[in-house]
């Protein structure tokens, strides 16, 4: 029962991170970029998120649909402002770029909100839980995947089926050919910064309710969306999914065998996953 | 009377590289105008620059007398010029259809006569059974077509193909060739940059020969001879007494 | 017809290869002062004076090894305190659980990150720029995770070097200003010798074009190994040096990301690609920590700013501002082609 509870745990934290590697997978495969603050991002829409719930009395599903909307406005405009100008073949300018961004929210945050650890009032949602079988799964978790699944599928969707999915992709493939076929690659850029850090929003409220949060949580987040995406293989929005459902089985197995060991656990199957097949499970 | 599309004296540069000395060019709608010139003579450094991807003055590249010259690519589509790159340049990993409804997607407004999907599957029939299909998965000769395609469904007035017969096959080429003749017929205009001689003459209405960043030639294709064009070809300086 | 007689080549003029500039004479008689400035600190520098030059030397190292992988090999490393964090503790281990000599152990510490940088390179270099940084740091965390659970090193309680108490104060400064001007000749000497040599050539056209330089027979895969074992050792040396001078170890304090940070920070500020800008920036960071680290985390918010900034505007740094406007470099690689005046 120890292990099918961590497989279940596991599989439910993978839907948050799930949700952490969706944004992280679209903007390297559209732009080759990652956002280095990409984690910090996610810790400033929650403690906004945190403090507007708590000065506005809202609950936590008016504050998802607050952080979804904000969070595409603020990826929106990071690529217009900062992003657009380090778009290019050599890959240091946007790293560099990021990181230093990275540092700087990072210790705002730290400034504005202190290094207090914080949560979102859930009003009881935390708690719920139902029986299956000899488990106990958590009503939250359940949610976290479910809204996982349908932003992989509907991400998936549109990039198969839409007219900016279509421009995305072929952005990818090749970002000259598509602004001779009329695609503007400003406009791909920013649409898809929006819809990566939107998604984040979803993330945000679902890691503040499940947990506490803090300014120098980022990190942590930005890893395991890179090691998500990188266990799922790259250039796959499903395997971007799958790779974080096997990261969050990795860490809860560990977690289960030793305390300590739960995290590095998820980093170990990471490293094996590089050694044995680099292109990852999904990936061409 | 103003030329659909012109150039004057465009000058073009990578970086501290000169491509171009002054380029002066034009085409008439309905026209077949043939770009000859050996290699490195700066044929495909002109359509680039006239397609914005190379930085110029403004009133070098003009559409219809108003200048154009140094915008940005896909606005160039939005006002009716699209190209078919050298080397294809198709969107991998994507299927024939995706390919070309990017294009349609991002076209020019469309005019009377205008090309639909239906009507670039006519021109390419055997493209129809293909649709599904990724176009990593198509011979050269039908990617050309895709190609072709995917920039007639951009709605342009001219149609600029660099090399469209580049590392196909001699009956395959034919086979694209014939199509020109059709699209012209609508109104396009189209610049043929081409590397075989006769190909290009035999398909062009007027020709224009390159070296080394110059126009050494030009003409209507019927009247020009071989040797004219083997003097503007190579350069008389070098050739061999 | 012309007569191939008829045209003569005209007589090709004498020429020479000048390597050094006059800046470069002065930067070099300079840079031999400081050096054995450093190694005679414990004559005329007080305990403090030691401390802080040993920290500035340790950020230069460090900051100079990521700028050879950075700034000529193309890899971009967020990861580097994997060589400090091993380095110290070996170090530590060696001179605290073996009983070897703590500055013989300083200079052999070396072998765990050179060590350590094969199979890591073996895992990473398949990963596309970006995302090989990001798998730095989680080698760096797997360390710093694995370190926490190891109860050979006290796990996350760290260790003291306590056998340093059997030496003086002064046989301690000599032994750690030696170590220090050592660390300086083989970073900084040696990233300029090896800028010199062919290697540098090849390391200048990786740097701009790595397809092209492969294609004139740089052997682009082993350099780039060879660079990555490199700045380890370097990094593992600066490592080894500065906790030695701390006298105590923790795994949070040795695999820290802050490392990443400094390096990062005073590359991209002084001048990414050059020796020159490594120096610039170390200074500009080590008076900047002392001055203003009191105001905690706006501070950092400031540095943060600075190297976003440097990294969309001013890509040179402030090397490469200066660079604008004088042609006087201190460690010049150049080769310029002169010919003889008669």
């Amino acid at each position: 029962m120890h292990w099918l509870d961590g497989l279940v745990q596991g599989i439910l934290l993978g839907g948050l991170y799930a949700q952490y590697a969706l944004g992280m997978a679209l903007m390297f495969g559209v732009m080759r970029i990652v956002n280095i603050t990409h984690g910090d991002l996610t810790v400033l829409l929650a403690l906004i998120g945190i403090s507007a719930a708590a000065y506005f009395s809202i609950g936590p599903w008016t504050v998802l649909v607050i952080l979804v909307v904000l969070g595409g406005v603020i990826g929106w405009g990071l690529q217009r402002v900062i992003l657009n100008r380090v778009v290019g073949a050599d890959p240091l300018p946007s790293l560099i770029a990021t990181f230093g961004l990275s540092v700087a929210m990072q210790n705002a945050m730290l400034q504005i909100w202190s290094a207090d650890t914080r949560s979102l009032n859930g009003h009881g949602i935390e708690q719920l839980s139902f029986q299956v079988g000899p488990l106990f799964v958590g009503v939250l978790p359940i949610i976290v995947l479910i809204t996982a699944t349908v932003l992989t599928g509907g991400l998936d969707g549109v990039l198969r089926f839409t007219r900016f999915g279509r421009a995305l992709r072929a952005s990818a493939a090749d970002v000259e050919a598509a602004a001779m076929t009329g695609v503007s690659p400003k406009s791909v850029y920013a649409g898809a910064t929006a819809i990566a850090v939107a998604i984040l929003g979803f993330a945000a409220v679902f890691q503040s309710l499940r947990t506490t949060v803090a300014p120098s949580d980022g990190p942590f987040q930005l890893i395991y969306a890179f090691e998500a995406v990188i266990i799922g293989g790259m250039g796959s929005i499903w395997g971007a999914f799958i790779g974080a459902m096997v990261l969050g089985v990795s860490q809860s197995i560990g977690f289960r065998i030793d305390p300590g060991f739960g995290i590095l656990a998820g980093h170990l199957v990471f490293l094996a996953v590089l050694a044995v097949r680099p292109q990852g499970l999904l990936g061409r | 009377m103003t030329a659909l599309l012109s150039t004057h004296a465009l000058v073009a540069r990578y970086g501290d590289f000169q491509a171009l000395y002054g380029i002066d060019f034009e085409i008439e709608a309905g026209e077949v105008v043939a770009l000859i010139g050996a290699n490195g003579a700066g044929k495909s450094t002109l359509l680039k620059s006239i397609m914005g991807m190379l930085r110029v003055a403004p009133d070098m590249v003009r559409l219809e007398g108003q200048p154009v010259g140094g915008s940005q690519p896909h606005r160039m589509v939005s006002q009716g010029v699209a190209i078919v790159p050298e080397g294809r340049r198709l969107f991998t990993g994507m299927s024939v259809e995706d390919n070309l409804r990017v294009a349609i997607d991002h076209a020019a407004p469309t005019r009377a006569g205008g090309w639909t999907l239906d009507r670039v599957l006519d021109l390419f029939p055997m493209l129809r059974e293909k649709r599904a299909v990724p176009v990593e998965s198509l011979s050269g000769g039908q990617q050309q077509m895709v190609a072709i395609g995917r920039s007639l469904l951009n709605q342009p007035r001219v149609l600029l193909c660099d090399e469209i017969s580049l590392g196909l096959a001699p009956k395959v080429v034919k086979e694209i060739y014939q199509s020109i003749p059709s699209i012209s017929a609508t109104g396009t205009a189209i610049v043929l940059v081409e590397q075989d001689v006769g190909l290009a003459q035999s398909a062009s209405n007027r020709l224009y020969c390159m070296l080394e960043g110059r126009v050494t030639l030009s003409g209507k294709s019927s009247d020009i001879t071989r040797e004219a064009i083997g003097e503007a070809y190579f350069g008389g300086s070098h050739a061999l007494a | 017809m012309t007569s191939m007689s008829d045209t003569v080549a005209p007589p090709l003029p004498t020429v020479h290869v000048r390597r050094q500039t006059r800046s470069g004479v002065i930067a070099m008689a300079l840079g031999i002062a400081a050096l054995v400035a450093v190694v005679a600190m414990p004559w005329w520098a007080s305990q403090g004076v030691i401390r802080d030059v040993v920290e500035l030397c340790c950020y230069i190292a460090i900051a100079q090894m990521w700028n050879l992988l950075g700034g000529y090999a193309g890899l971009v490393s967020v990861g580097q305190q994997t060589f400090i964090g091993v380095a110290a503790y070996f170090m530590f281990v060696m001179a605290q659980f073996w009983g070897v000599n703590p500055f013989v152990a300083v200079l052999l510490c070396v072998i765990a990150p050179a060590i350590v940088a094969v199979p890591t390179y073996g895992l990473l270099h398949r990963l596309d720029g970006p995302y090989f940084a990001i798998g730095t740091w989680v080698v760096a965390e797997v360390f710093r995770l694995g370190t926490s659970v190891f109860p050979y090193v006290n796990g996350g309680a760290g260790l003291s070097l306590r056998v340093m108490t059997q030496y003086s104060a002064t046989e301690r400064s000599i032994g750690i200003s030696l170590l220090c001007g050592l660390l300086l000749l083989v970073t900084i000497g040696g990233s300029y010798w090896l800028l010199r040599s062919r290697y540098g050539l090849a390391l200048a056209a990786m740097r701009d074009n790595p397809i092209a330089a492969a294609s004139q027979g740089v052997n682009v895969g082993r350099l780039r190994f060879l660079i990555w074992v490199m700045a380890a050792v370097g990094t593992g040396l600066a490592g080894g040096i500065y906790f030695m001078a701390q006298l105590r170890i923790t795994p949070p304090s040795t695999y820290s990301p802050s490392w990443a940070n400094v390096a990062i920070f005073i590359v991209m500020v002084g001048g990414l690609g050059s020796i020159e800008g490594t120096l610039i920036g170390a200074c500009i960071y080590f008076f900047a920590d002392k001055w203003f680290a009191q105001y905690g985390a706006t501070y950092l918010v400031v540095l943060g700013l600075l190297t976003l900034f440097v990294a969309l505007f001013a890509r040179g740094g402030v090397w490469g501002l200066i660079c604008k406007v004088i042609d006087a470099p201190w460690f010049p690689t150049r080769r310029t082609l002169l010919e003889d005046r008669k």
